[in-house]
């Protein structure tokens, strides 16, 4: 587990300095920030000064090894747009990120896996119908549309939830259902698949031949089974989801990283673009390692490979 | 007897618990002159500011900010003219290069700290200070040479060339600050908690959500019937009206055109117009190598377009269609003329007389965003001008890509023969515009005249304000007569208030001004 541990930590640090590097081209492919932050009556010697104070009037290779150096001691350097740390930039978009990746992932999760079981094990048609419409439509429905929608009809037409912004649980419920149902959408789906095949195994065959109650054949036995590309699934979109959930964020004017991502493109701020980048790629490849061991947890053979 | 008594303790009883409540409700109940104050009120604003620092303004989008907070030593009345703010007046030497200003007395920044001269000398130093890194120093302060301290209440200040504008400039590019108060706590500390003079007093900022002022007690001015003011940045339109309808804020600007009947049929909202200073218009690229340089293809285009037919289908007639790329307030702008007719017919003549090669495409350039409605009002002129034989090859670049494109630097080698684009000021004195948008070579001009380079030359040396003034005019006129630029229309501020709210915008900015607050009525 330890020699394991280490191999992955190591991979880390490879993808990281990848990441950085790739990122720091790729920002600058998005053409001189200086027209952008520069106001129209700037002159040639303001654009100057612009540029010498933050390093863009120095060669490509120095810009990167001074911005590798500073971002080992955690300095990313001052927003363009927002003339503060990018890092303050970043650091004031995760806690709402992470509050609206969890609430939400949480809520598909709690929707997503038991209608997944039912779907697996009804025999009404009429039931199987509604969960297999649910889940098409979930995927289907453009989740700007589905915010806007939402919104309208519980912010708007009936003022039960507020329309926009971050502070009170309230707050938290429309972006939370408008990203739920996409989410678990394909967790039914996913859940329902696996459950069935799950069900066609000889173990559970066997286990209902020993006579084991069926609640425990289904969530001890088949559920196990088929959590494996469930979790998988969650992993990536939890990943997806603390990179920004972009729509929703800018719909409901949640003040989250998606929102400041898409924000640092258009201003061309480099570094909060370098700074938001680096933080969810660290985060995704965190993730991705709880995910791996989380593998274990469920299926032993995993370890054993 | 018992009962007379019985009844006189009763009574005694009631009478104490009326007094005991009242004495509970009396706290709560607005009295005096507070009782017209409004508690709070939210705003909804399109834009996050760039910084608090009024020396480090990078655009429009901070006065939301500055324009309530801070003030100069000149403002503007309603009807845009300059009214002295924390000067009470000003004597113009002779030769045009020395300013004395008196500063009104009994002013307080928010710190409690008097306005006195040395402030607004050292404002001015500051605001030049290359470590600042002032982006707008060039305009004002760098024109500059020195601002003597007289006495406490007077300064006198040195121009390195005359500028007629400087009057006109004083508000929003020299914002006075407190000497003392940053020398205490740094110019990041000044930034973290910024000090003005303005009617309302920064309380607090959270970066990318909102921004809390206070109204300042101690104003030297009429102080705006509002105790706690917060403005929210809701950058999408739908979101921010949402957020109106829900009654989460009580103002939201930029409404966008379609909205605004939606919003009315509520009946819980008033939408507000107030002029502004942005035009929308097509700048042409009269360079040589241009086939624009031809006036006639230039004639040709202004008359292709039918503005007012286009002004009602795109705009909803929120606009005000222009003769020239100006607005009725600003100065020089009331040329004898009509805007551009829409002749058709006579289009086709002058460009069959300019023997203008219609199969090759006229290469338009246009932004994503930036112009309201750019999208449609692109469409509209496009179909004019195929109407009377132009072909057109279109480009749409997203905000940063125009801006570099239509403030490029190698002008006479570009492909390009129009922008749709446009252009705002800060107030009504056109120099600043006049300047950027039609000199040969400046940052946003694509047309090459050098007559008018001279005119252009001329018109902050006047110091007989009716000789400026028609001198502008004169200016404007050309540019009508040449086809200099492509005038469309100029946009109304569009803002969406709950009818409990009172206010009264500021004209001619394109940000709030909140003084005039208060409850309606």
């Amino acid at each position: 587990m330890a020699s394991y541990l280490l191999k992955r930590f190591l991979q880390v640090l490879v993808t990281l300095a990848l990441l950085t590097l790739l990122i720091f081209v790729l920002a600058r492919l998005s053409g001189d920030p200086a027209p952008l932050v520069m106001p129209s009556e700037a002159t040639a010697a303001d654009y100057e000064f612009f540029r010498r104070q933050y390093g863009l009037d120095q060669p490509f290779h120095l810009q990167y090894l001074t911005f590798l150096r500073n971002v080992l001691v955690g300095d990313f350097g001052a927003s363009f747009r927002y003339n503060v740390a990018a890092i303050e930039v970043v650091g004031t978009a995760l806690p709402a990120t992470l509050q609206l990746a969890a609430a939400s992932l949480l809520t598909a999760i709690l929707i997503g896996v038991p209608l997944g079981i039912v779907g697996a094990t009804t025999k009404s048609p009429a039931v199987k119908l509604a969960i297999d419409s649910y889940s098409a439509l979930g995927q289907a429905a453009p989740m700007f549309w589905v915010g806007l929608m939402l919104m309208m009809a519980f912010a708007v037409r009936l003022p039960w939830f507020p329309s926009s912004g971050r502070g009170t649980l309230a707050h938290l419920v429309l972006p939370v259902v408008t990203l739920a149902i996409y989410v678990s959408a394909s967790v039914v789906k996913l859940t329902t698949a696996n459950m069935q095949e799950a069900m066609r195994s000889d173990f559970v065959k066997m286990a209902r031949l020993m006579g084991l109650p069926r609640r425990l054949i289904l969530l001890k036995h088949c559920l196990r089974n088929a959590s494996l590309p469930i979790i998988t699934f969650l992993g990536l979109q939890l990943g997806a989801l603390l990179s920004g959930a972009v729509v929703t964020e800018r719909v409901f004017a949640w003040p989250g990283l998606g929102n400041v991502i898409v924000e640092a493109i258009l201003n061309r701020d480099y570094p909060v673009i370098q700074a938001a980048v680096l933080v969810s790629g660290l985060t995704f490849m965190g993730i991705n390692l709880a995910v791996d061991l989380l593998y274990r947890v469920f299926d032993p053979r995993v370890e054993a490979a | 007897m018992e009962a007379k008594q019985s009844g006189s303790r009763m009574s005694r009883r009631c009478a104490m618990m009326l007094l005991a409540l009242l004495l509970c409700v009396l706290p709560y109940v607005p009295m005096g002159a507070e009782a017209k104050n409004l508690a709070a009120v939210t705003v909804a604003i399109h834009n996050e500011l760039s910084t608090l620092d009024p020396h480090k303004i990078r655009g429009a989008f901070d006065q939301a900010f500055f324009s309530n907070v801070f003030e100069g030593l000149y403002g503007r009345d309603a009807s845009g003219k300059p009214v002295p703010l924390l000067a009470t007046g000003h004597t113009v030497a002779p030769d045009g290069l020395t300013y004395d200003f008196t500063l009104r007395q009994n002013v307080f920044f928010h710190n409690g700290d008097p306005m006195t001269a040395q402030d607004v000398r050292f404002s001015w130093v500051r605001a030049g200070d290359p470590a600042i890194g002032n982006p707008r120093a060039a305009v004002l302060v760098g024109n500059i040479a020195d601002v003597e301290i007289v006495n406490p209440h007077r300064v006198r200040v040195k121009l390195k060339q005359k500028d007629a504008a400087l009057i006109a400039n004083l508000s929003e590019y020299w914002y006075i600050v407190p000497k003392e108060h940053i020398e205490r706590v740094g110019n990041k500390g000044f930034e973290a908690a910024p000090v003005g003079t303005g009617p309302f007093k920064f309380a607090k900022y959270t970066i990318r959500e909102s921004f809390d002022l206070e109204g300042f007690t101690k104003y030297w001015g009429a102080r705006p019937a509002v105790d706690k003011l917060r403005l929210r940045f809701i950058t999408d339109d739908q979101t921010r009206m949402a957020s109106l309808q829900t009654g989460e804020s009580d103002i939201v600007t930029n409404v966008p055109a379609f909205m605004v009947p939606v919003l009315q049929r509520t009946g819980k909202i008033d939408i507000i117009q107030s002029p502004s200073l942005r035009n929308v218009f097509l700048a042409f690229n009269t360079h040589p190598r241009s086939r624009l340089a031809d006036r006639r293809v230039r004639e040709a285009i202004n008359l292709a377009i039918d503005r007012k037919a286009l002004a009602k289908s795109v705009m909803q007639g929120l606009v005000e269609v222009q003769t020239v790329v100006c607005y009725r307030a600003v100065l020089g702008c009331d040329i004898p003329r009509d805007a551009y007719p829409f002749d058709p017919a006579n289009a086709r003549r002058l460009l069959r007389e300019a023997n203008f090669d219609t199969a090759k495409p006229l290469r338009i350039v246009a932004p994503i965003g930036l112009v309201p409605q750019a999208k449609e009002t692109l469409e509209g002129v496009l179909h004019f001008l195929h109407q009377v034989g132009f072909k057109t090859e279109v480009t749409r670049l997203e905000l940063g890509a125009f801006r570099g494109a239509y403030g490029g630097k190698d002008k006479e080698k570009s492909d390009t023969e129009i922008f749709l684009t446009t252009f705002s000021d800060y107030h009504p004195d056109p120099s600043g515009r006049l300047l950027r948008m039609l000199k040969t070579n400046e940052g946003f001009s694509w047309f090459n005249d050098p007559a008018l380079d001279a005119m252009l030359d001329q018109m902050n040396e006047f110091t007989d304000p009716r000789l400026r003034e028609d001198h502008l005019r004169k200016i404007f006129l050309k540019t009508y007569d040449d086809h200099a630029l492509g005038p469309l229309w100029t946009i109304n501020n569009i803002y969406g208030v709950r009818k409990h709210i009172g206010w009264k915008p500021e004209p001619y900015v394109d940000w709030p001004v909140f003084q005039t607050l208060g409850p309606a009525n």
